[in-house]
């Protein structure tokens, strides 16, 4: 699939040992899960330990969408981790789903995430 | 809904599922199955690799039937291969750190429906399945 379009809009804030990462998009599949995944990558970069990911404004999300979530993840390794806040309906399902919301710890959204912090 | 509606408000989406007899989140369900499934279609029917067909048609018809809304999918695509359509996946192991990074899609499909039959019939591929309302 052509990958068309520009960069994949993240913003990042960092609170403590926690990095905010909003996802400024509507949706996450397979047209930007490429471009979501290098996106990520340099977000995350060798920041903080802990990376919260906010998706309160993603509405949709796919197959290919989830995968580059997990590879995203895998970016991490062993000594740091994402959680994620925020599932609109759709995402939750899809995330229930699949058994992904097992993997990753999940808030309703990113305050109670930073609350959760120091777990 | 609008900005500024109150709770008040007579939900339209909801009045409509209950004409239709839907659960709760009928659209949604939707939504994941067919971005699935016309996924499936664009990357491997009509796939480079998959020969010459890289241009070609996909029709989509959606019935509904009592209970569950009946779905086609046609497309002039490659021949899905083994003939048939994917069964259910195995269950991926989630507990290491090789977590899969795909094969979700006809998982999802399998999820979100029944009934899920594929034929080829000339040139074209002719998938059908049911989501249950």
């Amino acid at each position: 699939m052509p990958q068309k379009g520009g960069p994949v809009d993240l913003h990042c804030e960092d609170q403590g040992d926690t990095r905010l990462i909003r996802v400024a998009a509507p949706r996450i599949d397979a047209v930007i899960a490429i471009r979501f995944k290098d996106a990520m990558r340099l977000a995350m970069g060798d920041g903080p330990e802990r990376i919260v990911l906010d998706l309160a404004e993603v509405e949709f999300i796919d197959s290919s969408g989830l995968g580059a979530i997990v590879a995203a993840m895998k970016l991490l390794g062993p000594d740091r981790r994402m959680d994620l806040a925020g599932l609109t309906p759709i995402v939750d399902k899809v995330f229930r789903l699949t058994r992904m919301d097992t993997v990753f710890s999940i808030y309703p959204d990113i305050g109670t995430a930073l609350a959760s912090g120091a777990a | 809904m609008p900005p500024g509606m109150g709770a008040g408000c007579t939900d339209p989406r909801g009045r409509l599922y209950s004409r239709l007899g839907a659960r709760r989140g009928a659209a949604g369900r939707l939504r994941i199955l067919l971005a699935e499934i016309l996924n499936n279609t664009s990357e491997h029917a009509f796939a480079p690799e998959a020969g010459p067909a890289i241009e070609g048609r996909v029709t989509l018809t959606i019935r509904m039937e009592d209970g569950h809304l009946a779905l086609r999918i046609t497309d002039t695509g490659a021949t899905m291969p083994g003939g048939c359509a994917p069964g259910r996946p195995a269950p991926m192991d989630l507990t290491g750190p090789d977590l899969p990074e795909g094969g979700f899609g006809w998982g999802l499909i399998h999820d979100l429906s029944c009934d899920i039959a594929y034929a080829r019939a000339g040139p074209l591929n002719i998938l059908t399945l049911c989501m249950p309302l």
